[in-house]
């Protein structure tokens, strides 16, 4: 620093009302380690190293062409008055922060190399370490101790492996985001509460339950801000030293594009509309791989949530009675359920229904009622014979009329439709109504005759007298 | 001789002439203890105001030959919608059924219940004519022609 650019800054802290407090600095000296500075190839200076001590604070020199020659030091705030930019100031606080005192770095050669690291912001090219004041003394090498901290200062702003990327998932799926950096626990999560989200080493997996766009944002743990100050007396030329706050760090974000899920819903009905229960199906995504298995109610049947997406859907187990759809049905989610109307046919067989007189066929009109009495046909026969087409099920066959000349027979014929007794025939007897034969007995002529005999018979003995 | 004889025939078949009026008497009684006792033996009764005659109905396979009215196998039941009642042609029967003229009444009964029927016609049918016989809310009463060879039936509504 050269010496009228001090004086500037000396004549700015004149006029410039800033609040700073003397502290006292201390040197510990370690024994057997001493500094060469190299500059333009050759030594500029050399020296024992220090622990230096602000007020018991370890602080670092950033000026080793300079002694300290005072014990009162100032503290200031603003880093410029170093003379280095604020490029450097994070590159110093980078190294402070990795150096001595990380964790695992709280070692004399950790001290070394995070002295040297920060000395070589200044003009010196190189610094070689010995065990003495003699250039020709034990060197010390601390060239591990430098690469590991240059190591962690370039790992510190990497991003995690999935920073700045969009995401997209849909409502209740778990998306897995890994870093594979490895720097994921620097960050805290500011999150919509919507989603959920669990951190496992490097591994961040988000649950959301609503469906939109999201913004993650990723912000540094606050313990990773505090403040960098400067210590010198620039009314006197002494050695500048600085204690470094811990470095900054940069923030991202992800977006999350939460899509919807939606259901297909069955109406699995008859012809009639009649909802049928117990059909099973199987849904199968684009790939045809079953996502979902789902069997029908007496309502509309939903399949569990998807995601958008296409879909396939096909019958694997019909109803009995039913004629089995064979078809894949191809179903596009978006952003709504989508309904999926399926019909069955029912599987009909024909049951002959003969009507018999004693011995040859006669016409009758028959009613066929359903298991629960309602009337599902009603018809006649032609020369004796009716063909009826009937589903499977249990029935009640009913002769209603019948050719003259010929009882109603009034039996109720049950009988019963099914894939054993799929072509039956019914045979319903009719008897021959006769009419009643009532005998004429008058016996009016025999009694007058018997009459007239007697009166004759009356007269005939009267006159003889 | 021949006229003592024929006096003799005389008084005897006198008795003769009088055996119907007898058994048709004897009949009606038992006819009215029937109906008095209601004792379910039969399902039920006619009852002809014009000719105060009354009977029983069975639908058993002898009672024509028992002289009661056969509620016939293709007939409803009493009180239902077109019932047919058959009789022989003779007087213990249906042998007054011919005097019916429109608007006579004819009162049947299950014992329970009577049902009122309005004669509204009557006339001759084939033997194997049973559409005439197929009317509703009807009693249609049906008995052997003089010959046999026909049917004759009175049809009355019910009232």
């Amino acid at each position: 620093m050269n010496k009228k650019y001090k004086i500037l800054v000396f004549l700015m802290l004149l006029f410039i009302s800033v609040s700073v407090k003397a502290e006292t600095v201390t040197q510990e000296f370690i024994d057997g380690v001493w500094s060469y500075h190299y500059r333009n190839g050759d030594v500029w200076t050399f020296g024992n190293l220090p622990y230096n001590y602000l007020e018991g604070k370890l602080v670092y020199c950033i000026q080793p062409d300079a002694r300290i020659t005072t014990s009162n030091y100032y503290t200031y705030g603003d880093f410029s008055l170093s003379g280095y930019s604020e490029d450097v100031r994070r590159e110093m606080e980078l190294i402070s922060y990795y150096g001595y005192g990380y964790e695992g770095h709280n070692t004399l050669k950790y001290y070394m190399a995070t002295q040297e690291l920060l000395w070589l912001f200044s003009k010196d090219e190189y610094i070689k370490w010995t065990t003495s004041n003699s250039r020709s003394s034990s060197e010390i090498d601390i060239s591990y101790e430098k690469e590991e901290i240059k190591k962690l200062i370039r790992s510190h702003d990497v991003l995690p492996s999935f920073s700045n990327i969009n995401f997209e998932t849909n409502v209740n799926d778990e998306i897995e985001l890994i870093d594979y950096n490895s720097v994921l626990g620097k960050y805290d999560i500011e999150i919509d509460e919507s989603i959920n989200y669990e951190i496992n080493d490097n591994k961040l997996i988000l649950k959301p339950s609503i469906k939109g766009e999201y913004i993650i944002n990723f912000n540094p743990k606050v313990n990773y801000n505090s403040d960098t100050l400067i210590y010198d007396d620039f009314s006197i030329r002494t050695q500048t030293l600085a204690s470094f706050g811990k470095p900054s760090l940069n923030s991202f974000s992800i977006k999350l594009i939460v899509n919807p899920k939606n259901r297909i819903i069955i109406n699995k009905t008859d012809e009639d509309n009649n909802n049928l229960e117990g059909v099973s199906f199987e849904i199968y995504d684009k790939d045809y791989n079953i996502v979902d298995n789902i069997v029908s109610s007496n309502d509309k049947t939903s399949s569990k949530e998807l995601a958008k997406g296409t879909y396939y859907v096909k019958e694997t187990k019909e109803l009995y009675g039913f004629v089995k759809d064979d078809n894949l049905y191809e179903i596009n989610l978006n952003d709504k359920d989508e309904e999926l109307n399926i019909i069955n046919e029912k599987i009909k067989c024909e049951v002959t229904v003969i009507s018999m007189g004693n011995d040859n066929k006669i016409d009758a009109s028959f009613n066929i009622f359903d298991r629960n009495g309602y009337l599902i046909y009603s018809g006649s026969t032609i020369n004796g014979v009716l063909k009826v087409e009937l589903p499977y099920g249990d029935y009640v066959l009913k002769e209603i009329s019948v050719d003259n000349g010929y009882l109603l027979n009034n039996k109720e014929v049950n009988f019963t439709v099914n894939d054993i007794s799929c072509t039956s025939t019914l045979s319903i007897l009719n008897e021959e109504i006769k009419m009643p034969i009532t005998t004429s007995t008058n016996y009016k002529l025999n009694y007058m005759l018997l009459f007239l005999f007697n009166i004759g018979g009356l007269f005939f003995v009267k006159k003889n007298n | 001789m021949l006229k003592r004889i024929i006096k003799l025939f005389i008084f005897i078949s006198s008795f003769f002439l009088f055996i119907p009026t007898i058994k048709e008497y004897e009949y009606k009684r038992k006819v009215k203890r029937i109906i008095k006792e209601n004792n379910n033996t039969y399902l039920g009764y006619i009852s002809i105001p014009k000719f105060n005659y009354e009977n029983v109905i069975d639908n058993k396979d002898n009672a024509l030959d028992n002289n009661q009215i056969y509620l016939t196998d293709f007939s409803d039941k009493i009180g239902g919608n077109n019932i047919v009642l058959a009789g022989h042609n003779n007087r213990y029967v249906f042998n007054k059924i011919y005097y019916l003229n429109v608007g006579d009444s004819i009162i049947i009964s299950d014992f329970n219940m009577d049902y009122l029927y309005e004669v509204i016609d009557s006339k001759y049918i084939n033997v194997d004519d049973f559409d005439s016989l197929k009317i509703d809310n009807s009693l249609i009463l049906l008995t052997c022609s003089s010959d046999n060879q026909k049917r004759y039936i009175v049809i009355s509504i019910r009232k």
